[in-house]
């Protein structure tokens, strides 16, 4: 049984990207999709309704921190995140184990689960798949993860190894544990590092599972970006077409658009949010850093002819905020920080929905090419070469 | 000895603020801005919640005077506040509630912003009210942060005077159709002082002025000058404080009392519409409580703010515990509905004549303070 419906309406015949549209038991969500981290049931300064606005389809919370505050016994009561937080569209919750290794330094990982000190008060505490899939049972996600070894990419082989064979196990344990499969949907995890060998074996096994999407993990630690489009194209190559296909943690503008023309139809990252409150502003034309001196001065939006509501003028019933107003307050006032925080949202939804148009439009191509163009202002000596490289493989030339 | 200029007893009264095609029903209030922003809102948001107006502190934008990013573009100061424009502003010299700075000539004020002291020139002040055309203006005035000593008094009063015929004269030059409303700086000083100021006043041409500015509690003003709105500047901190301010003869004040309450996590409960509850109300609740912590009813179950139409205590309870940002906007929303309907129904109250009965029914009804602070705002950590 599953609750997810997912139908491709749109390949490019040129590279693997794919649109689609997928139907969970909040809503459809159109594929490719960015979906923003509400991390304790709320995304930084953005209100649900905004959120709706926007156009966002789909949102993530933290399993890790929602099992902290509220707390399961809170969840339970209220019936649930999606009530909880009045947000009526879909929900994926990760599985808990990562936040908690990268977040607790005292995490050990055993063949039974993670264990951690409470950062309440430091009682020793164990993460099961079983433990993660009933949190996450509460919470009510239309997307559920299951719990995987995580380690890191430049881990040892044989520790790699381990990892990726103790997810297949725990993805089995999860399955069983899982009590509402009719109405969340459980997806996999693929491991295995950089080893193309591993990742092969994983894909192979966890597609024998037949969960209704599949994730590739362990991959946002900042390893070296070549090697991380190899196993995006591995993986790729391997997974099913009828399913979806989610990169976890990857949300910078370039790799996205390289990692769907590399396939890939779901993506998530805190960054856009996060470096929102530091004042950095994400845009078609580079980013930047509102704080520097020299946007004193500077009267034009953030990005010119964004649709954002900041970025729209006032003549046309937007906010018509300027960089030099974000000067000014960025960082000293927290409503900065929501306006920052909805312009690059945006511009992430955004940037997903022109992907999809064109893949759509059948010029997905021109739009990659476009998209860097604008990026690194017409100096294709700028352009990153593992993202040159990368989107070869699947016969788009940046610099041709 | 007799005062001729208090024939007319201050009471409560209602009336209308009229400012750029505004008209804004009293008594009102104004929310000090936050370097252009209404604290923790986005300006759908800030418009949504029906804010009669704004008050903006041009100090806290001065950081290099005539350098400084407000007063070096072309924008006027919509451009510079993050609401919208549909929404009336007073611009002053100085914030609400001023930092300490005490010294003045006849020609400057010294203000405190972010780039230090500086001493900011009515040629200046004047020459930004009118590139910046915000609706109304405070003009330049002398009012220092401690207790002005016998010799500094006078001075207050004519620098205020001077100040504001520099002003009107400048306007008067220039005859602009959008030329800022102007509001006329009372310090808080005794009747010794107003009377003559008043006098002085009179051979203005006080046609132009369209509301005073009272930096302490507003006093009894010659009859000639009854109908002129009367803003307070005196902060209060509570419904009883409004109430007292009312009394007084207050129209509009400025109060950051939202603000406070919505940093501290109370969320606004009073209302004026006098229940006949035995026990003692609170004025505010304490939305940290975990007693709310399962609760999924909204803050207020009448209110038709946008948080109480659609979250719940659990949903608050559970934001300001996580420290999430979006606390303090639903609170902020709250709160300002709240302080609405207050005004609102205390404006209804005054029609009917039954403002004083109603006032006492307040007192016996609410406890006079809020409950224990427990959540610190955003911006204080
Ligand atoms: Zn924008
Ligand atoms: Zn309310």
């Amino acid at each position: 049984t599953s609750a997810l419906e997912f139908r491709v309406v749109a390949r490019c015949s040129t590279t693997k990207a794919r649109a689609a549209n997928m139907v969970l038991p909040h809503g459809p969500v159109n594929t490719p999709v960015f979906m923003p981290v509400g991390t304790q049931a709320s995304l930084k300064g953005v209100l649900p309704e905004q959120l709706e606005k926007l156009g966002c389809q789909i949102m993530l919370n933290n399993t890790y921190h929602l099992g902290l505050k509220p707390g399961q016994k809170v969840l339970d009561a209220v019936g649930g995140a999606h009530r909880f937080q009045t947000w009526t569209r879909n929900i994926l919750t990760d599985s808990g184990g990562f936040q908690m290794v990268s977040l607790l330094k005292l995490a050990t990982i055993t063949e039974e689960g993670v264990k951690f000190l409470s950062p309440d008060d430091g009682s020793p505490m164990l993460l099961t798949p079983e433990h993660s899939m009933s949190l996450q049972n509460s919470i009510g996600s239309d997307i559920m993860m299951q719990l995987d070894d995580v380690v890191h990419t430049l881990t040892g082989p044989e520790r790699m190894e381990e990892a990726m064979y103790r997810s297949i196990r725990w993805l089995d344990r999860c399955i069983k544990a899982h009590k509402k499969p009719e109405t969340q949907n459980l997806f996999c995890i693929i491991q295995g590092g950089l080893d193309k060998r591993l990742r092969e074996i994983c894909c192979r096994e966890m597609i024998k599972r037949d969960t209704p999407g599949i994730a590739v993990g362990g991959l946002s630690g900042g390893e070296e970006k070549t090697a991380f489009c190899e196993v995006v194209n591995t993986c790729s190559d391997l997974l099913p077409q009828n399913k979806p296909r989610y990169l976890m943690g990857v949300g910078y503008a370039e790799d996205l658009v390289v990692c769907v023309a590399l396939g890939m139809d779901m993506f998530d990252c805190v960054y856009p949010t996060r470096t929102a409150r530091f004042g950095n502003a994400i845009t078609r034309y580079g980013n930047m850093n509102l704080r520097n001196h020299k946007y004193k001065f500077d009267e034009q939006p953030l990005e010119k002819d964004c649709q954002c509501p900041c970025c729209l003028p006032k003549e046309k019933n937007g906010w018509g905020i300027s960089r030099a107003f974000f000067h000014s307050t960025v960082s000293k006032e927290t409503a900065a920080a929501h306006l920052m925080t909805i312009h690059n949202v945006h511009y992430q939804l955004n940037l997903m929905r022109e992907m999809r148009q064109a893949i759509i439009d059948d010029t997905f191509p021109a739009f990659v090419k476009r998209f860097f163009n604008d990026k690194y202002e017409g100096d294709k000596t700028k352009y990153p070469s593992w993202a040159v490289g990368a989107l070869r493989t699947v016969n788009v030339d940046l610099l041709e | 000895m007799v005062n001729p200029m208090i024939q007319n007893q201050l009471k409560a009264r209602t009336s209308r603020f009229l400012s750029k095609g505004a008209i804004i029903p009293t008594p009102n209030f104004f929310i000090p801005l936050s370097k252009g922003t209404i604290p923790h809102l986005t300006p759908e948001n800030a418009e949504h919640s029906s804010i009669p107006g704004v008050f903006f502190g041009l100090e806290e934008c001065l950081d290099e005077l005539a350098n400084s990013a407000i007063a070096k573009g072309k924008s006027r100061l919509e451009d510079w506040i993050a609401i919208s424009a549909s929404v009336s502003t007073i611009l002053s010299p100085r914030r609400f509630r001023p930092l300490k700075s005490v010294s003045a000539s006849d020609s400057d004020i010294s203000i405190v912003t972010s780039g230090g002291v500086k001493k900011l020139t009515s040629e200046l002040y004047n020459s930004l009210v009118t590139k910046l055309q915000p609706d109304a203006v405070i003009t330049l005035n002398d009012n220092p942060t401690s207790k002005p000593g016998v010799k500094r008094r006078p001075k207050m009063i004519s620098r205020n005077l001077n100040w504001a015929k520099e002003f009107l004269h400048k306007q008067l030059e220039q005859e602009r159709a959008n030329a800022p409303d102007i509001i006329f700086p009372i310090p808080d000083l005794p009747n010794t002082y107003l009377i003559p100021m008043f006098d002085k006043l009179k051979e203005l041409d006080f046609g132009h002025i369209k509301a005073f500015a009272f930096f302490g509690q507003p006093v009894a003003v010659p009859t000639e000058f009854d109908s002129i709105p009367r803003i307070s500047l005196a902060p209060v901190e509570t419904p009883h404080d409004i109430l007292d301010a009312l009394e007084n003869g207050t129209d509009i004040f400025v109060t950051d009392l939202v603000t406070k309450c919505t940093d501290a996590g109370i969320a606004l409960a009073f209302n004026f519409k006098n229940s006949e509850s035995e026990v003692k109300l609170q004025i505010g609740i304490n939305m940290f409580d975990i007693s709310h912590e399962t609760n999924m009813s909204p803050i207020l179950d009448d209110c038709t703010c946008i948080c109480c139409r659609r979250y719940s205590r659990a949903y608050i309870r559970h934001l300001l515990s996580a420290h999430e940002l979006v606390a303090w906007e639903l609170l902020q929303l709250h709160n300002i509905h709240v302080l609405n309907s207050f005004m609102s129904d205390i404006r209804a109250s005054i029609n009917k004549g039954s403002f004083s009965s109603n006032k006492e029914r307040f007192l016996i009804q609410y406890v006079n303070t809020y409950p224990e602070q427990q959540a610190l705002g955003p911006r204080r950590r």
